[in-house]
């Protein structure tokens, strides 16, 4: 638990700033901020609900006469301790700018506040006919501002990229409180350094992000879905790795292990073959019904030469249904299985996912902790998860070796230690394995001169 | 899961919530700060079992602060039920400090003497029609704020004579007798809306069932132990279930969300009852009694009908797991005249007694609710829970709307064409 860093003068300067009913400093209040999707919890002093950037721009000048952290914080899905106040300070809470400001059917763009739920981009976008594609586990939930400052995957990223490939433009307050834009709402864009991408993944260390101008895609008209069942995981995972190799473009390619698919069948009771080894579950989609075949075609030729031992196709949206339903309470059912569950999220090049997925299952193995792994497989993210119970002292000593050794082996295999979920501070102690001291000083130094008193959610990667 | 003895005996159910949010998106009383959300209520159980919190004003708060409409338990990935860990935190605190004079007075005394119950329903129905206070211009309005309601506030008409003492406790079928059922109306069809048990009843009665009425029922429990008054509703439930368990009848059928789930799953479940088993598996929602016992051409189609959209009460729904035959007999009835509102399973913001206490945050419940009805274009909300009627007719007054609201089996007993 951390000192107060806030002073009582600092405080009645907050609620002068954004008003009293939106500085929130009750026990209970701190205790709900204190947290977010993963487990560790640090107590923040105060929240601050800003309703604009004037307000933001305030609290960060304020912030840096007083030397309080600011943390900011959209709706605490976060997988990686992003928006958790490891130092103290405030949690700057961003989701009273919700508003969906513009959308232009023409340019296919649309602008919004941090604070509008993903899933109402995705809404909005469909009502024109558009698709906005990034989709995290927790679209219904979380905040499109988390999701830039997280640089958000999700099951399309294979062929649809993840956040950074829908940033047009931002608009954010800088650590010191400076008010800045970067990008264009154009499809091109080489005016001056790149700030919208190195804002995109900071995870709230850089900038406060104020606004978002994304860009839309054609909504895909035909879809076709396949699932296939494998003797093994791995022979699975090299499946994914030729469809890839043979130049087809799933627009979603997930794996479910053997393990996964019985905790899911244990559930749901769909009627899963429990005996294979491993499932691919796979979908093309496009705007032409031809193209779409074709593809489907060739990628069921792949899988059967790559020895799958059955494959069925969904011909109506019922079949396509309940062919994704098994993915879709994956992380439902492995979260039953036991009272706690640790989420990882190594990624790996394409050709080397058969040689992780066997890795896990031998980590899993030696250190006799149980991991079911799933994960959006054509883009080379795994998500292994281990269930466990974290009040088995003993047994938690075993899961954070298997961690460790998660990460070491992806990183062998040229990999990283993170494809969607970040660094935080869950995973800042792998941060310079993965990409060096060189790396790691340019950050440092990228954070020193534009946060040079180190104000903005201090105490994570950087 | 059943009440526990204590707060620390949740230690399971608070250790498998993963906090990964998803209960959020479907909260309706969450309103942006994190706090006010299911995943809060679960964490601050959480701290005030390990002793990270004090037990004060704030958790009280956030534990009342939930309308039980189960939505959060329906997203949760790692089945954590939160509306359960606020009712066993509410059960912990009243335990611990008691119910406040009203409620204690309501449910320790009133509700388990019907007849009092009835005397008192006419009395409050008498202070009406005297002081008026239906019209809303009449100036005792003024003086609502000073209790915590709404000046606008609707009234449910009250003081007409009740179910009970207008149907005998034995009703015969009206043609031949296929199966005998016992109806249990609870307290607001009893009291408030005899209507309903009176288009139930007939309803029964077409498809051939011999009805019996005990009198002599009393609450089910339900606002009782959402107070976290667990001892009140289980004295409650143990009179219900030896009135019940006296009766022989095949079925037991409601028209009310929160009477029937109370019945088929809390009486055993919650309050930990196994003698109330048998009556749980003979428990029926009267629509899905339709569905079961109407024959083939038997429900007519009415042609007068007004644009109806259908609204989940969230206990029918969610709790009994009733939502595709009332729809379905709607649309049989209704043809195109029956429309489908967005987020039609979204909580109207009624909650029992929550209306009562928190009269501002339902209202703000009730607007996501209203608008959606307002787009769907439909003059008529049909639904299976008197507690929701009273809750929309409410909502509609509030926003001068011009929408009705009624029990789907009103609709359903115009166009059952038999015995007439």
């Amino acid at each position: 638990m951390n000192n107060p860093s806030l002073s009582p003068s600092a405080l009645s300067e907050l609620v002068s700033i954004v008003g009293r009913e939106y500085v929130l400093n009750s026990t209970e209040d701190r205790i709900c901020y204190a947290y977010d999707g993963q487990r560790v919890e640090c107590l923040p002093d105060a929240v601050v609900r800003p309703a604009d950037a004037g307000q933001i721009s305030r609290i960060l000048v304020l912030a840096n006469q007083e030397r309080f952290p600011v943390v900011p914080r959209g709706a605490g899905t976060g997988l990686s301790g992003g928006s958790v106040a490891s130092s103290g300070g405030i949690v700057l809470d961003l989701t009273r700018m919700d508003r969906i400001i513009e959308i232009d059917p023409g340019n296919q763009h649309i602008v919004v506040q941090p604070g509008v739920i993903t899933a109402a981009i995705v809404a909005e976008a469909e009502k024109i006919g558009l698709l906005y594609p990034p989709d995290p586990g927790s679209v219904k939930v979380c905040t499109i501002g988390g999701n830039v400052a997280e640089n958000a995957g999700g099951l399309r990223a294979g062929k649809y990229g993840v956040t950074r490939n829908y940033l047009m433009q931002l608009c954010a307050v800088a650590p010191t409180g400076e008010s800045f834009r970067s990008g264009a709402r154009t499809r091109k864009c080489v005016a001056g350094y790149d700030l919208v991408s190195l804002m995109c993944g900071s995870e709230g260390t850089l900038g406060v992000i104020t606004e978002i101008t994304l860009r839309l895609v054609p909504m895909p008209k035909y879809r076709k879905s396949m699932v296939a069942t494998f003797p093994d995981a791995a022979t699975a995972g090299q499946a994914v790795s030729n469809l890839i190799a043979a130049g087809l473009v799933p627009a979603t390619l997930e794996i479910i292990d053997n393990f996964t698919l019985r905790v899911i069948e244990d559930y749901a009771h769909l009627g899963l073959p429990v005996e294979a080894g491993a499932l691919v579950l796979g979908e093309f989609d496009g705007l032409v019904e031809l193209a779409v075949e074709e593809e489907g075609r060739r990628g069921i030729s792949v899988l059967t030469e790559s020895g799958a031992s059955t494959i069925q196709q969904a011909d109506d949206a019922a079949e396509r249904d309940r062919i994704w339903q098994a993915r879709r309470v994956a992380l439902a059912a492995l979260s039953r299985a036991k009272p706690t569950s640790i989420l990882e999220d190594v990624t790996v090049p394409l050709p080397k996912l058969a040689e992780m997925i066997e890795r896990v299952e031998r980590i899993g193995r030696e250190n006799a902790v149980s991991i079911g792994t799933f994960g959006h497989a054509g883009d080379g993210n795994l998500h292994p998860t281990i269930l466990t119970d974290e009040r088995d002292k003993e047994e938690m000593k075993r899961v954070e070796v298997a961690v460790e050794q998660l990460i070491a082996a992806a990183l062998e295999l040229g990999g990283t230690v993170s494809g969607e979920h970040g660094i935080g501070f869950c995973k800042a102690p792998f941060l310079a394995q993965e990409v060096g001291e060189g790396s790691m000083e340019i950050m440092r130094r990228i954070k020193l001169a534009l946060d040079p008193n180190n104000i903005l959610n201090p105490g994570k990667f950087v | 899961m059943m009440i526990p003895k204590s707060i620390a005996d949740l230690d399971e159910a608070l250790t498998k919530c993963m906090k990964c949010g998803f209960c959020k998106a479907a909260c309706p009383v969450f309103i942006g700060e994190e706090t006010t959300s299911p995943r809060a209520k679960v964490r601050l159980a959480r701290a005030v079992v390990r002793g990270e919190l004090e037990i004060g004003r704030g958790f009280k708060a956030q534990m009342e602060r939930c309308l039980n409409c189960r939505a959060c338990a329906d997203e949760c990935p790692s089945g954590v039920e939160p509306n359960k860990i606020a009712l066993a935190a509410r059960c912990g605190l009243v335990e611990r400090d008691g119910l406040p004079l009203v409620k204690r007075a309501i449910f320790s005394g009133a509700l388990k003497r019907p007849r009092l119950m009835a005397l008192g329903t006419r009395a409050l129905g008498i202070a009406q029609h005297v002081s008026a206070i239906d019209l809303q211009n009449n100036p005792l309005r003024n003086l609502l704020p000073l209790v915590g309601m709404r000046r606008d506030k609707d009234f449910p008409i009250l003081g007409r004579r009740s179910l009970f003492s207008i149907l005998p406790e034995s009703l015969d079928p009206l043609g031949e007798q296929k199966i005998t059922v016992a109806y249990f109306p609870g307290c607001a069809t009893n009291l408030i809306y005899p209507e309903i048990g009176i288009a139930t009843v007939s309803v029964l009665r077409k498809l051939g069932a011999r009805v019996i009425i005990p009198h002599d029922l009393v609450c089910c429990s339900t606002p009782v132990f959402n107070s976290g008054d667990i001892a009140d509703a289980r004295e409650l439930a143990a009179r219900n279930i030896e009135i019940l368990s006296s009766v022989d009848a095949d079925l037991i059928i409601t028209s009310c969300g929160s009477c029937g789930l109370t019945i088929s799953k809390e009486w055993t479940e919650l309050l930990g009852l196994s003698e109330a088993e048998p009556l749980a598996r003979k428990v029926l929602d009267i629509s899905e009694f339709v569905a079961r016992y109407a024959p083939d051409g038997a429900l007519g189609t009415l042609d007068d009908e007004d644009i109806v959209t259908y609204h989940d009460s969230c206990h029918l729904r969610r709790g009994m797991g009733v939502y595709e035959t009332p729809r379905q007999l709607l649309k049989a009835i209704l043809g195109e005249r029956f429309v489908e509102m967005e987020l039609a399973d979204r909580c109207c913001g009624g909650g029992g007694t929550f209306s009562i206490y928190h009269p501002e945050l339902s209202q703000i419940v009730a607007d996501t609710k209203m608008e959606c009805v307002e787009k769907s274009g439909a003059e008529v909300i049909a639904t299976g829970c008197p507690a929701c009627i009273m809750q929309l007719r409410d909502s509609i007054v509030h926003r001068k709307m011009t929408q009705r609201a009624i029990h789907t089996i009103e609709i359903i007993d115009r166009a059952l064409r038999i015995g007439e």
